[in-house]
This record gives structure tokens, C-alpha cells and sequence, in this order.
């Protein structure tokens, strides 16, 4: 079964009531009209009758001529309302009549008139008409006539009243008038209920068109649109306007939750994006120095084999032929040694390597002269400069101290030199200069610090290729020219560098030569700072020194 | 007319020792210290057989492998691969280029000098 909207309760009860209401009024009104009306008629009725029985009597007395008695009474019968008459004299005899039905007789003695001194009856004829009669004694004491003129006729000597005069009215036409109203007062009434239930129908459509609203509102809302608002009824002042706008801050609160929850959400998911991507990161960084691990095995044992091959190989040659020239025979063995010499250096290159990068190389930190240090590492390759007629020129001012392990310091400008004298075709040049300078390097970190530079007028390195020689193992695409180098020259001289607070770069001309350039940072020159510093330095040194030793 | 054999090296003694063993063998030697080197003696020359490491500048023995394979004047020439790069994956990676032959260094110069006979004789 359908469900009843709340607007056709409302008119349903409403047009219960009404009705229920309007019944009754109409029945009161009807009942009160229907007494009014019989009194208006009965009224009327009487003061006719009294009227001609006034008009009538001494004629009436007086004459006895039943044709002026039909007259007289026929005259009263066409007023208005009176259906017949009879007259009636003092015996009850029937001195006249008008339109008397046949049959008619008494129904009901006596009914209330408006007048209690008039005497009404309800009469009924043989077709079962009804009829309101009235019984009104006509006298001459009533009439005015001299009481000597009643005696004079002798009629009403000793008796005043002459006889008595019976006026019918027809029910009928009373009924009619008073249904005519009764109808009149339905219809009235019915068109007051019908006005009432249409514009109770408005008022309730008006009422309940905010409720409707809000549940499809809150339709919308179930189905996640939280910015649904009901208009209608915003305003209105009643419980109506109350819920909805209880409704409506409902629907902002939820939307204002959902929003705070996505916010929160979508806070959550970045940070899990975040967590997952930094873990990614360091997989990544784990994978990445996995392979670099790897990588770096297979460069050494490649690196180890090179050497070991010609060792392996020479050897054999050396013991399967037994009629080799002495000359080659000398050349062979001169290669094993060569080759074994290149083994243990890049052993112990690597093994130094790894101590400086794990932090347990011994560093024997110390003021030194920096002119010396370059001075002795020219000194030791000035013979395989001279072998191939390279010249090695120093441009040394000054004697320069530094804060640095001079041993350490000396493998650098020697691997620097070395490069250059290995590269460097017969009859090249190579410089070695000094300057201080007031930036460390491509970094431009500022400060006191001294540049070492070392040009040879080589080959020149690419520009892909100018940071890519200090890693280790790094070959590029020129071959060690006599095969002696270990891979791992520049790499060691970066870590030696990095580790005294300096840097180490370079600038090529391909084609025209290289400059290898390296800083060492040097303590502030005036009095107290450059004590405290010391101090500072110095303790720092004697940590380093205890943790390598 | 004793048979022709191409070896490349960039490692000067390995290449040295090389061509001393295949030459001391009475085979004609060409040899090689760079892959473009490498390759232009090997589509002029035709050897008939090619020790060729594989880490080489210039060229990567593996592309000489692809692009002499590939070509139809070259496609006869016997390839050793000799190289330190002595991985199960290094020695795929060579015969899927093409090699016929894969020595791993250290080498043993008397290993070649047999196997130089069985292919050339």
C-alpha cells in the first residue's frame, strides 16, 4: 500500500474537521432557520386571520348570508401562504368553507405557536397532505362592535363569541421555503469546506515543500554530494525553517569532516609516497653501492689479471723454449719483473685506497715546507723525465709552510708529475708552480689557501672525461702508454687532497695540454687566531693520529 | 703459404707475448693494440684466424665479433676471444656475438700453440 504524503494528512484531517464542523453548523443553522421561518409564518398567518376576522366580524354577524360568508372567507383564502378556510359558527356548524381537501382530519391537537394565545393544530387530509391550522374565535367583543349591537341581533346576547374561523396552511409550501434553504445552506457550506481544503492543500504544499527538499537533500548527501544545501524554507520562522536550517549545518559539518578526513587522508598518502620513495632511495643507494662493490671486484681482479697474464704467459715461453736468444731471454724475464712490480703496487695502492677511505689510514700531520715536498718528488722523477727528454721546470718562489703529512703530500705532486711525464710525448714540457690563492677551488669556498698547479703541454683530456679520471680504475679511451700505471693514481691524490681540506681539479686543452690543480688551506696569519687555530689543529691531528695508530 | 693470424691487445707485453708464441708457431702474424685497428686489418687482411681480447679502446672486441660475423667476406675468419673478463656471462655475451672460441687470461701459451694447430693444419 502507498504510503499517505503528509500533505494529503493534512488536507485528509483537515477536510474531516471541516466537514465534521460545517455539518454541524449547517444542521444548527438549519434547525434555527427552519424555527425562524415557522415563526415568521405563523406570524404572518395570524396577523392576516386577525386582521380579517377584525375587517370581517360585524359583517360576518350581521349578515348570516352564506353568500357573502363564501365571499368573505374567499377573500381571506388568496392571501399569501393560507391553502384553506372554514368558518364555523358557535354550534360548530359549517357556515363556510374554502378549498377544503376531503378527509381532513386531526393529527396532532395542539402544536406551539409563537403566540400562546392562538391555537394551532396539525391536520391532515385523505391524499396524506399536511396542514398547520390556526383556530381563531371570531366574537363581537373582540371586534370593537358595540356590545348593544351584538344583543341587538340577538345572536350573541348571551354568548359573545359568534363561532370560530379555521385557517389552513400548507405544510408543503413551508417545507419547500425551508428546503430551499437548507439547500442553499449546504451548498454554502460545501463551497466553504472546498475554499478551506484548497487553500489548506497550499498552505501544507508550502508547508511540507521544504521536507520534500530535504529528503532529496539528504538523498544526495547519502549518495556522497555533501555540498547539497536546501533553499527553500531558509528563512521561514517556524520548526520548518528550524529544521532545515539544522539540516543545512548538519550537511556543512559533514562536508566539513569529509573535507578534514580527505585532507587527513590525502596527508597520510603523501607521507606513505614519501616513506616508500625515501625507502626506494635508499634501495636504490644499497643497490647502487651493491654494484659499485661488484664493479669494483671485477675492475681489481681484471686489474690483477692484466699483470698476471703476461707473468703467466712469459714464464711459460721461458720454460718450454730452450734455444731463446739471451737478449730475449733478458727482455722476458725484465717483463715478469715489470709486471710483478705493477701487481704489488696496485696492492698496495689499493690497500692504501681503502684505508684512507675508511677512515684508518695513519696521517703523520705535521708543519712542513711545501717547496721541499715538491722539490723532492721532482727530484725522484727528474731521470724518467730526462728518458724522454721531457722538460721538468720548477716555479717555486718562496718556501711555503703547510699544516699536511708531507709523505702523503709528496704521492700527490708524484702521481701528478708521473701523469704527466707518461703521457707527455718525447721532448715535452711540464711546470710545476705555486701561488696562494683566496678560494679553494671550482667549490670557491673562501679562505687563505695555497694552489699547487702542475701544466704539461700532453694530449689534453676531453671534457666528459675531466671528473671521470679521478675515479678509480678509470681508463677513458687513451691507454697507459707503458703499461705501468695501477688505475688508481688520481683517486688516491683526490682522497689525500679531500682529506687536507682541499681540492683538486683541472683544465685541458685537447690537443695543446692538461693543468692538474690541487689547493691546501692555510692557517690564518695574525697572532691570536692563528694560535688558536694551531691549537685547534693540532689537537685535531693528534685524534687523527690516535685513531690511525 | 703459412696461415695468417690477427691478434689484438691493448695490454703492449700480452699483445708481445701473443704474437711471439703464434709467430714461433710459423704462422704469418698482424697484430693489433685498438679495435678500429682490429678490424680494419682483419676486412683487409682476411687472416684466417683472430685472438681478440675484449676491453679495448676505440672498439669493444664483442662489436668486432658482431660486425666481422656479419660481414660475408669476413664471416670465415676463426675467432679466439682471449680475455680477462673471465665471467660465465662474459663468455655468453662472446659466442652470442659470434666467437668460435673463448680462453680465459691467464693464459697458457702452450694451450694455444695446440689449439692453433688443430684449427690451421
Amino acid at each position: 500500500m502507498r504510503r499517505l504524503g503528509i500533505t494529503a494528512k493534512l488536507v485528509l484531517h483537515s477536510a474531516l474537521i471541516l466537514t465534521a464542523l460545517g455539518a454541524a453548523v449547517t444542521l444548527y443553522s438549519v434547525s434555527q432557520l427552519r424555527g425562524l421561518l415557522y415563526r415568521e409564518l405563523v406570524q404572518r398567518v395570524e396577523a392576516q386571520t386577525l386582521n380579517w376576522i377584525e375587517a370581517n366580524t360585524a359583517q360576518i354577524i350581521l349578515s348570516g348570508d352564506p353568500y357573502t360568508l363564501e365571499r368573505l372567507v374567499g377573500e381571506l383564502k388568496t392571501r399569501e401562504g393560507i391553502a384553506y378556510v372554514i368558518l364555523l359558527d358557535a354550534r360548530h356548524r359549517q357556515k363556510a368553507a374554502v378549498a377544503v381537501r376531503p378527509g381532513l382530519t386531526e393529527l396532532k391537537a395542539s402544536i406551539p405557536g409563537p403566540r400562546n394565545f392562538m391555537d394551532w393544530r396539525e391536520m391532515e387530509d385523505a391524499a396524506g397532505r399536511r396542514y398547520f391550522e390556526l383556530t381563531a374565535a371570531i366574537s363581537a367583543a373582540g371586534t370593537g362592535m358595540s356590545p348593544d349591537l351584538g344583543t341587538l341581533f340577538g345572536a350573541a346576547a348571551n354568548n359573545p363569541t359568534w363561532g370560530e374561523l379555521r385557517v389552513g396552511v400548507d405544510r408543503r409550501e413551508f417545507d419547500r421555503g425551508v428546503n430551499a434553504l437548507v439547500r442553499k445552506n449546504i451548498w454554502l457550506a460545501a463551497a466553504r469546506i472546498s475554499t478551506a481544503i484548497a487553500l489548506r492543500f497550499a498552505m501544507a504544499k508550502r508547508m511540507v515543500a521544504p521536507i520534500t527538499l530535504m529528503g532529496r537533500a539528504a538523498n544526495q548527501i547519502a549518495i556522497g554530494n555533501l555540498s547539497e544545501r536546501v533553499d527553500r524554507g531558509k528563512h521561514l520562522r517556524d520548526e520548518i525553517g528550524d529544521l532545515v536550517r539544522n539540516f543545512n549545518s548538519m550537511a556543512l559539518r559533514l562536508e566539513e569532516n569529509r573535507d578534514e578526513m580527505n585532507l587527513l587522508q590525502s596527508r597520510l598518502e603523501e607521507k606513505v609516497l614519501e616513506r616508500t620513495y625515501e625507502l626506494e632511495q635508499a634501495n636504490q643507494k644499497l643497490k647502487y653501492l651493491d654494484q659499485l662493490k661488484s664493479d669494483f671486484i671485477s675492475r681489481v681482479s681484471h686489474e690483477l689479471r692484466t699483470p698476471l697474464t703476461s707473468i703467466k704467459a712469459y714464464a711459460e715461453i721461458l720454460l718450454d723454449s730452450s734455444d731463446l736468444e739471451p737478449g730475449t731471454e733478458k727482455r722476458f724475464l725484465d717483463i715478469i719483473d715489470k709486471e710483478a712490480n705493477r701487481m704489488s703496487r696496485l696492492i698496495a695502492d689499493l690497500l692504501n685506497l681503502e684505508k684512507i677511505e675508511s677512515g684508518t689510514m695513519s696521517w703523520a700531520m705535521t708543519h712542513c715546507d711545501l717547496r721541499q715536498i715538491i722539490r723532492r718528488a721532482a727530484a725522484v722523477l727528474t731521470p724518467s723525465a730526462a728518458d724522454k727528454d721531457i722538460a721538468l721546470k720548477l716555479h717555486i718562489p718562496e718556501a711555503q709552510s703547510v699544516w699536511a703529512d708531507p709523505d702523503r703530500i709528496q704521492e700527490v705532486i708524484t702521481n701528478l708529475i708521473g701523469n704527466g711525464i707518461k703521457f707527455c710525448s718525447h721532448g715535452g714540457y711540464i711546470e710545476v708552480r705555486m701561488r696562494r690563492v683566496s678560494v679553494s677551488g671550482p667549490n670557491r669556498l673562501p679562505g687563505r689557501y695555497v694552489r699547487i698547479e702542475v701544466i704539461d703541454d700532453g694530449p689534453g683530456i676531453r671534457i666528459e672525461e675531466r671528473d671521470r679520471v679521478f675515479e678509480k680504475f678509470y681508463q677513458g679511451t687513451r691507454t697507459d702508454p707503458d703499461g705501468s700505471g695501477s688505475g688508481l693514481g688520481l683517486a688516491i691524490s683526490r682522497e689525500i687532497v679531500l682529506h687536507h681540506g682541499g681540492e683538486i681539479w683541472l683544465n685541458s686543452i685537447l690537443g695543446r695540454g692538461s693543468s692538474f690543480y690541487f689547493t691546501l688551506p692555510l692557517p690564518p696569519p695574525a697572532g691570536a687566531l692563528r694560535l688558536r687555530s694551531h691549537a685547534a689543529r693540532e689537537e685535531t691531528s693528534d685524534a687523527q693520529n690516535r685513531v690511525g695508530l | 703459404m703459412p696461415k695468417t693470424v690477427l691478434v689484438c691487445d691493448d695490454e703492449p707485453y700480452i699483445l708481445e707475448s701473443v704474437g711471439y708464441v703464434v709467430r714461433e708457431e710459423g704462422y704469418n702474424v698482424l697484430m693489433a693494440d685498438n679495435g678500429e685497428d682490429a678490424l680494419r686489418l682483419a676486412q683487409s687482411e682476411s687472416p684466417d684466424a683472430m685472438i681478440l681480447d675484449i676491453s679495448m679502446p676505440t672498439k669493444d672486441g664483442t662489436l668486432i665479433c658482431r660486425e666481422l660475423k656479419a660481414g660475408p667476406s669476413t664471416r670465415g675468419i676463426y675467432i679466439i676471444v682471449l680475455t680477462a673478463k673471465g665471467q660465465e656471462r662474459d663468455m655468453q655475451e662472446s659466442f652470442r656475438a659470434g666467437a668460435d672460441e673463448f680462453i680465459t687470461k691467464p693464459f697458457s701459451p702452450r694451450h694455444l700453440r695446440r689449439r692453433l694447430h688443430e684449427l690451421l693444419d
